[in-house]
């Protein structure tokens, strides 16, 4: 395995403050460097340095002279054992590896283009939420003589923009973005969507032949568009089976604090939902709990990575976007130069078979035999085009507008 | 609809919400009692989930979790109060210094150890004779052993500060460090136990955040608690039971948020209202509160025989 582990973001004030403290928290270059307020704050004069392309990369070159040597030594010694030449990619994503969720998918995928393509050497970067930051790195990695450089994180479309500018002979891929219809940009610069709200469709039926209530709910992060999509896509999938079903929803501001995702969904418990979706990150573990302390049988539906070892008797199904997928097709891609100029690549579970929401032996037995067959006739119509899910740039409304998944008729779109 | 359950859960919600806010604020206010604004109960708090949740996930044990964040408050609450009080240094850039620290710290401690595990959790405990009341009987029964801790940490303040030489003297300390020096008190060894208080009171501050949920750690998953418990300790003036009492409300009606999402009539109200009501009610508070006079010492670093 050439992939080397995630590297520390520079954070200047928090090695003053390690060093104050006297402690040293990125030991050994490993997956440990969750320090985002640090790296929040700390990147950027070293970030303001990278913006002048010539000389400002010295500096946060300089900043990054220990995991790139690592990374050339990976690379060169891939090229010995492989007798191809090396394939240099950068990572770089909001959270962390081992996260289970939207950078843990990403970083498999990485790992599994590695084990596809030997040539393929990935050097990933974590908690990296700062576009500052995100620009410093990158610039360090383009001018290190990295061929790929892959942001896993929808709001640096403008550094991604940036570094497409000053690099043009380096390919930069962004996710998730979905470009406006006529916009243009840099044909080194490729924008990649992943239907994340396609899983989240199947999870709404199956959540929809689960639920006793008849009401299911979800807790969302924050409200934009490419999250948006989700809660309502799980609201359409469960119309899709019960048109009647009742659905709620908040958006507790948060993608971390367990504390306040498990109060909200005692809220929605307490309102009468059995099946609450998760449509925010590691919060997820207070809807679990939850799910688990309530009363009568209630179910959580973690999203992005694949979850039951959670809590089995909590966990219905659990929402994979198929980012894995994404990432080593990309990567793949981009190793055998199939890259287009300026392209767009779109996932969906027409294209992306692990875009799913999986039957788990425990859920498989409380359906009837005409449950289980709607529900694998269902996938089957998404992933064949018959059921054909709205994305957040078509319709009206879009499936990224707050009250979409109510509105849409599920027979527009193929259901029944 | 507003229904029974959902006024039930509302109140659960709130003291569930009041009781990690709740004991950080009553440390707290014994480090300013004393003279010491200890602005890093935030890292504080972190660094005691961070143990409670390895305690739980590596020996499944709620109780050994608790331990290990009253060691934690201990170890590095002596290292605050070494940097506090021995060193005389700024005790707000410090605190702001070590949260960071914390956040750091225990950060990468979790993606070397604990990411994507969860452990020992508590469950709401049923007292008796309580726990058949109607009403009450239900919404307590919902608490874990944390709520009756934060109770009786509020009577020890209370006691602490009130009816104990130590308290007197910490008071002092706060209050005219240079009159109780010369009085022949020990500034230094009055405040040392008192910041090292109210670390330990965060760090468990720290514990319920985490015994309340998973039993697993989340970066940065005190959200800002331990700023909230500064503004408590404030709009409490430094005592107990009023300590207890803003942090319910404080609760209650960042609850209210989850409430207003299950009824219609409230609803209506842009959410984001709702989400900040809880911040907006303190500010108010804190500037018509009549009256709230820190300790004359809290916040100035002090150096033996006053210089």
């Amino acid at each position: 395995m050439n992939m080397t582990k995630p590297r520390c973001a520079p954070r200047w004030l928090l090695v003053v403050a390690v060093m104050a403290m006297f402690l040293a928290a990125c030991g050994g270059g490993t997956a440990g460097t969750a320090t985002t307020a640090g790296g929040g704050a700390g990147t950027s004069a070293p970030a303001t340095e990278t913006t002048a392309p010539s000389a400002g990369t010295t500096a946060p070159a300089a900043d990054t002279t220990a995991p790139s040597t690592e990374t050339t030594a990976a690379a060169a010694g891939t090229t010995e054992a492989s007798g191809g030449e090396a394939y240099q990619v950068a990572l770089i994503y909001p959270g962390t590896a081992d996260d289970l969720s939207w950078s843990n998918a990403w970083f498999d995928g990485a790992e599994q283009a590695m084990e596809a393509n030997p040539n393929i050497t990935v050097e990933s970067v974590e908690l990296l939420n700062d576009p500052a930051a995100v620009l410093q790195q990158g610039s360090a990695f383009a001018s290190e003589g990295f061929d790929l450089i892959l942001i896993a994180h929808g709001a640096m479309v403008e550094p991604a923009l940036t570094l497409a500018q000053q690099f043009p002979d380096v390919q930069i891929c962004l996710a998730p973005y979905n470009p406006a219809e006529g916009e243009e940009w840099p044909a080194n610069l490729c924008w990649v969507d992943v239907a994340q709200h396609n899983a989240n469709f199947f999870a709404g039926a199956l959540a929809a032949m689960v639920s006793e209530s008849g009401h299911i709910a979800s807790l969302n992060g924050f409200a934009f568009p490419a999250l948006t999509r989700q809660p309502e896509a799980f609201n359409l999938g469960a119309r899709c089976v019960n048109p009647d079903i009742t659905f709620s929803q908040q958006y507790i501001e948060t993608w971390t604090d367990t504390g306040i995702a498990k109060s909200a969904a005692q809220a929605e418990i307490a309102g009468g939902a059995d099946v609450i979706l998760s449509a925010t990150d590691s919060a997820v573990f207070g809807i679990i709990e939850a799910a688990a302390e309530a009363d009568g049988q209630v179910w959580a539906v973690p999203s992005y990575y694949e979850s039951q070892s959670l809590d089995p008797d909590h966990v219905m199904t659990s929402a994979i976007h198929g980012l894995a997928f994404a990432s080593n097709e990309i990567i793949q891609a981009g190793a055998a130069g199939e890259i287009e100029e300026s392209a767009f690549i779109d996932f969906d579970a027409t294209n992306d078979p692990e875009i799913d929401a999986p039957l788990y032996d425990n859920i498989r037995a409380m359906l009837s035999a005409d449950e289980l067959a709607q529900y694998e006739d269902i996938v089957d119509k998404v992933r064949s085009g018959e059921i054909t899910i709205p994305d957040e740039t078509t319709g009206d409304p879009t499936i990224g507008t707050e009250g979409s998944g109510g509105e849409i008729d599920p027979a527009s779109i193929g259901c029944g | 609809m507003l229904t029974e359950a959902l006024v039930l859960a509302f109140f659960v919600i709130g003291i569930q919400l009041m009781v990690p806010i709740a004991m950080a604020a009553l440390g707290e206010a014994v480090a300013e009692k004393s003279g010491v604004l200890n602005v890093g109960i935030e890292g504080m708090m972190l660094i005691g989930a961070f143990v409670t949740a390895y305690m739980g996930i590596t020996r499944d044990s709620a109780t050994l979790g608790i331990i290990a964040a009253v060691v934690a408050g201990i170890v590095f609450g002596a290292l605050l109060a070494f940097l506090y009080v021995n060193r005389g240094t700024d005790q707000i850039v410090t605190g702001l210094m070590f949260n960071i620290f914390a956040v750091g710290l225990t950060g990468t401690l979790h993606s070397l150890y604990l990411a994507g595990q969860n452990g020992a959790t508590l469950r709401g405990i049923d007292i008796p004779g309580i726990g058949s009341l109607p009403w009450i009987g239900e919404i307590l029964g919902r608490q874990n052993l944390m709520l009756y801790l934060a109770i009786a940490m509020a009577l020890a303040v209370w006691y602490l500060l009130n009816k104990t030489w130590y308290g007197l003297y910490a008071r002092a300390a706060g209050e005219r460090p240079i009159a109780a020096e010369s009085g022949g008190l020990d500034v230094v060894r009055l405040r040392y136990p008192a910041v090292i208080v109210g670390s330990v009171f965060a760090a468990l501050g720290g514990s319920v955040l985490v015994l309340s949920t998973s039993g697993g750690f989340v970066p940065g998953m005190t959200a800002g608690r331990g700023f909230i418990a500064l503004g408590v300790v404030v709009l409490a003036r430094w005592r107990p039971v009023w300590i207890m009492i803003f942090a319910l409300g404080f609760g209650l009606t960042q609850g209210l948020q989850f409430l207003a999402a299950q009824v219609t009539a409230l609803s209506a109200v842009p959410k984001q209202f709702w989400v900040a009501l809880p911040y907006i009610v303190t500010v108010i508070a804190v500037v018509f509160a009549p009256g709230s006079t820190y300790p004359a010492a809290v916040g100035i670093p002090y150096r033996r025989g006053g210089s």
